[in-house]
């Protein structure tokens, strides 16, 4: 195993320090991201733990598998023969009131798709890490959001973590929230790019994550001493509320999530919040979401730019995001998925936040890094700059051959 | 299955007044008498509008004591062999309920609900799909067209 | 005790299935076998819609239902979990022909191959009837379904049925078993049979449609039973390997008698009818009729 140890990866990792120099740094391991991640899930003893290898996901269920055979997580580890069953079995399993796991990424995410939908619609508080990475065809194995930004209507809590540490973080945090609201939840990570590199991370001790994440109890569970159907038909006399119901247990899990930063704040002694205002001073404001934004945060740091990073993309922070920004006059959404046939997916829904707003900023959209493609501090200093001139309303960054 | 009647070919009887009906030979009598039940409350008995004991004829005819059989049949009707060759009794003791659960055993609907052992429909479930009736071994039940 | 089968109902009158539906009878009779400690899982199909339609349910047990194709990995995912909380109950799969042989087809042998502790009934009414009468891969020969309609050069389905039973044993589970509800009492002693066995089970069940088929609504165990008499379907099972239990036809009859009393066989010619007897034949003689 070779440790990755980039220029870059000192800078922030001297960021880090920096930050917490006057807090206690806990339990800080170097380990890699999936693993890390692993390590995350076993601390939350979920009792089922359906596995599909894909990659960039696959050492997650690998790291699992052996702490099951090595006794170190007491749960029933099942080979499913694909993504479809993984979250099928989990959804039966959590059906049942037990906490389960499965992760994935891209095609296996795109396979899951009816099964997202069902998984929400019945209410089920299923948590799955999702290993970003780009949609065939072509095939591509590398990162991009487009996997889960083509599933941001299936009901799912969407959180995207910048780094290995909000990846193992969200794990926490996701069971908590999806089990009170009763909506699934999915934790992006970035394939490769923090599936596969080394990183510090503090991993909590099992009293730190009981004593903030509860046991999953509930009454609406599979049970002959009381039974009842999970999974009804519902005529058009019926569906819509149930629709209506889940929509109204997304607003409330904006608010259970903002409940958590003072709580989750307390007990691990790191923040959280659904975005993260970095430097907004300026007039100019770039959003994204993602691990691109530790690029764009070693990129703007000597420059009068800001960033908004983008956390909870499900719920969508509308309100936070308007007041976050309400000082800045030019904004460059930075996207790593696209809708083909329109624009950019994030572009599209910052517009629209700002639509009713009375003084509107300006918003352009750049594509990036789609299939793995390296973004780098130029391509960023670049759209910076882009946005200065103001010509284009959006394009796309970092293509080469006949388009660059 | 019934023991089929032997018949007169068709070709005899039409020219003569000859009985149709051959009789059963002792065999096909104690062949036949073994499909009875022999229930416990034979309905048939008040199928029959003198009340024969049927089950106990019957039994006699199986054992094959056919005298014993024809002193039951004499002891409630003074004119059997008369009344045993013009009796319907396929609309008398042979359309009784055996109480055998088919109807409620084959119903899809699980809706026959037992009211003093005769099986009832639920009037508000059945479908009337017809299949009780069908399968009932004596023509117990009949459906009967409610709206054209 | 009625019929030497338990009175309760546990699947209860008040669905709207079709009168006559002969899956609503093979459920009711399968769940009078398995008991209210059972927790039961649904594929999509015409169980599911007639039972479980939101403020009807027709189960007195737990029931879930999620998607068309993945009751198997649902059940495997319940089982487990029960396992795991130390609970006992019973699961059962009902599903249909097409979930079973078609779209769930990957989802079953995943179920199968694994050995999870679940009894997996497939009802099979030969088509995707609840959308109005589709081809199946367990469509018979020269069946009419709407997309494999006979006509001036068609013939009707082109394709025997998919041998799900020998597909189901060459998993090698411990118990693979055909039923019909022609047969009720055969069903329920299956039903229990399999319930003695640690491991995946596997129960099909023929379960001829009205509505589907062509037949009157009355008609329907008398059909079901001529398709074992024209041992056009038998009734076994595969325990450890092997074929046991064969329900033996007193009077073999030829497959016309089968096939005429149903609108979806009446246009056949002469040809087909023979093809049908043909495999009706080899059926007598590999499970010697």
């Amino acid at each position: 195993m070779v440790m990755l140890m980039s220029s870059k990866k000192k800078r922030k990792r001297n960021r880090i320090n920096k930050e917490n120099k006057s807090k206690e740094i806990e339990n800080m391991v170097v380990i890699e991201g999936s693993h890390a991640v692993a390590e995350a899930v076993k601390l939350c003893k979920p009792k089922v733990v359906a596995a599909f290898p894909i990659t960039p996901q696959t050492h997650i269920v690998e790291r699992l598998a052996w702490l099951v055979a090595n006794g170190l997580l007491d749960a029933e580890y099942i080979n499913v023969e694909s993504e479809h069953s993984a979250l099928s079995l989990v959804a039966g399993a959590v059906a049942c009131g037990v906490r389960a796991y499965t992760a994935t990424s891209s095609q296996g995410l795109a396979l899951m798709h009816e099964v997202l939908h069902a998984t929400s619609g019945m209410r089920l508080p299923v948590v799955m890490h999702v290993a970003n990475r780009a949609l065939s065809a072509p095939l591509n194995i590398w990162n991009d959001l487009s996997d889960t930004l083509a599933q941001r209507d299936t009901s799912w809590i969407q959180l995207y973590a910048e780094n290995v540490q909000e990846s193992v973080d969200f794990t926490f945090i996701a069971y908590k929230v999806a089990e009170e609201v009763m909506l699934p939840t999915m934790v992006c990570m970035d394939g490769y790019t923090l599936t596969h590199v080394y990183e510090p991370v503090s991993i909590p001790k099992q009293e730190q994550v009981d004593d903030y994440l509860p046991e999953y109890q509930t009454n609406y569970k599979l049970d002959v001493e009381n039974p009842m159907l999970i999974g009804a038909y519902a005529l058009p006399d019926d569906y819509m509320e149930f629709k209506y119901d889940q929509q109204l247990a997304m607003d409330v899990a904006m608010a259970k999530l903002e409940g958590e930063k003072e709580e989750f704040e307390k007990k691990f002694k790191r923040k959280f919040d659904l975005i993260e205002e970095y430097n907004l001073n300026s007039n100019i404001a770039i959003i994204s979401m993602g691990s691109v934004c530790g690029t764009i945060k070693d990129a703007i740091d000597n420059m009068d730019v800001g960033l908004l990073r983008l956390i909870s993309y499900r719920p969508f922070p509308k309100d936070r995001i308007r007041d976050a920004l309400r000082n800045v006059e030019t904004i460059a959404v930075i996207d790593r998925a696209f809708s083909y046939g329109f624009e950019g997916v994030l572009f599209s829904e910052i517009k629209s936040a700002f639509y009713n707003v009375e003084e509107k900023p300006r918003i352009f959209g750049y594509t990036v890094g789609l299939g793995g493609r390296d973004i780098r501090i130029e391509d960023i200093r670049r759209i910076i700059e882009d946005v200065k001139q103001a010509e284009k309303e959006s394009d796309w960054i970092g293509l080469r051959g006949v388009y660059a | 299955m019934r023991v089929e009647m032997p018949e007169l070919d068709v070709k005899i009887r039409i020219r003569c007044f000859d009985e149709v009906a051959l009789s059963y030979t002792s065999e096909m009598a104690m062949q036949e008498a073994l499909r009875c039940y022999q229930c416990n409350e034979a309905n048939c008995i008040d199928g029959c509008p003198v009340n024969i004991d049927i089950p106990a004829f019957i039994k006699a005819v199986a054992e094959g004591d056919f005298e014993k059989a024809a002193r039951i049949v004499r002891d409630k009707n003074a004119l059997p062999a008369i009344c045993g060759r013009v009796c319907p009794q396929e609309t008398q003791c042979e359309i009784k309920c055996i109480e055998c659960g088919n109807c409620w055993l084959y119903c899809p609907e699980g809706c026959i609900e037992f009211v003093d052992s005769i099986p009832q429909p639920n009037y508000d479930y059945c479908k009337g799909c017809g299949i009780c009736a069908e399968e009932c071994p004596t023509g117990a039940i009949t459906m009967v067209v409610e709206v054209k | 005790m009625i019929a030497e089968l338990p009175e309760e109902e546990l699947f209860l009158p008040g669905h709207t299935a079709c009168a006559g539906c002969s899956q609503a009878l093979a459920v009711r009779i399968a769940m009078k076998a398995l008991g209210r400690n059972t927790i039961v899982c649904l594929a999509t199909g015409c169980l599911e819609i007639y039972s479980t339609q939101y403020r009807r349910c027709a189960w007195k047990v737990p029931v879930i239902h999620m998607l068309f194709e993945n009751a198997p990995a649902v059940a495997s995912g319940v089982e487990v979990a029960m396992k795991r909380i130390g609970k006992d109950a019973n699961v059962a799969v009902f599903a249909g022909d097409g979930a079973t042989a078609d779209i769930g087809f990957g989802a079953l042998s995943g179920m199968l191959e694994r050995g999870h502790d679940v009894i997996y009934i497939c009802i099979d009414n030969e088509a995707y009837m609840n959308t109005g009468i589709q081809r199946s891969g367990s469509t018979p020969y020269a069946a009419y379904t709407t997309t494999s309609p006979p006509g001036k050069v068609s013939i009707g389905n082109k394709t025997f049925k998919k041998d799900l039973p020998a597909i189901v044993a060459a998993h090698r589970i411990p118990y693979v078993a055909t039923a019909n509800p022609s047969y009720p009492k055969d069903l329920y002693k299956k039903v229990k049979k399999a319930m003695e066995f640690d491991g995946a089970k596997y129960i099909h069940i023929l379960t001829p449609c009205p509505t589907g088929w062509g037949f009157e609504s009355s008609e329907t165990i008398k059909i079901g039973r001529l398709a074992n008499e024209t041992a056009l379907w038998v009734n076994y099972e595969v325990i450890s390997g092997e074929i046991m239990d064969v329900m033996k036809v007193k009077e073999k009859k030829p497959v016309e008698e089968y096939l005429r009393r149903q609108a979806r066989f009446r246009h056949l010619s002469e040809k087909e009818i023979a093809e049908i007897q043909k495999f009706a034949d080899e059926n007598a003689r590999i499970f010697s009729l």
